[in-house]
């Protein structure tokens, strides 16, 4: 993904969509990140509210739990096909409670930047997060 | 403190999974949800620790709530507060204590979101903010507490 092409929608601030289904976990990563001063980051709990804040706004990067997985990947699969506000090229992290073959098979066409394993460090993300709004 | 009425109260889910998460996310083998009686530390939450309370004279806690800021003792046999403290000196040999206070909103540091540890460690900036989150979903939950009928 070394294009560099930009979505339609405007990027207000430098917002990350956050899709984790844990609200506690959810709610401890985005004030983590608050108090570290990284990107906002807009917390939903499952890919369907995701798709709705993506018609609308545009992100500097996504977190998606994977949860609910045929979802989620079609949900990444429309971004990188550049259905949403975001650019096609936004960079992406998944949080999966495991990474099968199969599933390592369908994600390698998406682009991902980073998979993490649950149970995973708050640490861990915040790293991602700071990985994600470094790509050139 | 004592308005919050849960000193001496069993324990409960919602404090225990903030401190099992703690343990968790710093690997550490003790995580407590405390509060500081006038005589000794009680605590509401004590994940890795088979004690419910201890003497406050000889409590980190005693000494964190002192200040609004994190209280963190890397090594306690290289601090001259604690080198001699039974919980050092002797049986577990407590190396490390990193407490962050529960505030009220009037102001009173009523106790410690802690951990502890049998090594030295350090905390960075990312362990100091993700323990300060934690610490204030444990005041939201006393908070709670205080507001039921």
């Amino acid at each position: 993904m070394m294009d560099t092409e930009r979505a339609s929608g405007s990027v207000n601030s430098a917002e990350i969509l956050l899709i984790e289904h844990s609200g506690m976990v959810g709610n401890i990563i985005v004030s983590t990140a608050r108090q570290l001063g990284l990107p906002h980051l807009r917390l939903v709990n499952n890919a369907r509210s995701a798709r709705h804040f993506l018609a609308h706004q545009a992100f500097v990067g996504l977190i998606a739990a994977l949860d609910d997985e045929e979802e989620a990947l079609e949900l990444i699969g429309n971004l990188r096909k550049g259905d949403y506000k975001s650019a096609k090229n936004t960079p992406v992290a998944i949080t999966t409670a495991q990474c099968s073959a199969d599933l390592a098979n369908r994600i390698k066409v998406l682009g991902l930047h980073r998979i993490l394993i649950k149970p995973f460090k708050i640490r861990d993300l915040v790293t991602t997060i700071e990985t994600l709004t470094d790509q050139p | 403190m004592r308005q919050l009425l849960i000193l001496d109260t069993p324990p409960e889910e919602r404090f225990d999974r903030i401190a099992a998460f703690a343990a968790d996310e710093f690997d550490v083998p003790i995580a407590v949800v405390s509060l500081v009686d006038s005589e000794r530390t009680w605590f509401k939450s004590h994940c890795g620790l088979d004690v419910c309370e201890a003497p406050r004279d000889i409590s980190f806690c005693g000494h964190a709530i002192m200040s609004d800021e994190p209280f963190i003792i890397p090594d306690a046999t290289l601090d001259a507060r604690f080198a001699d403290n039974p919980h050092v000196a002797l049986e577990p040999h407590v190396r490390f204590y990193a407490g962050a206070c529960l505030k009220l909103p009037g102001g009173q540091n009523v106790g410690t979101l802690c951990l502890f540890d049998f090594k030295p460690r350090e905390m960075d900036r990312v362990a100091l903010a993700i323990l300060g989150t934690l610490r204030d979903l444990v005041v939201e939950q006393l908070l709670l507490k205080t507001a039921q009928p």
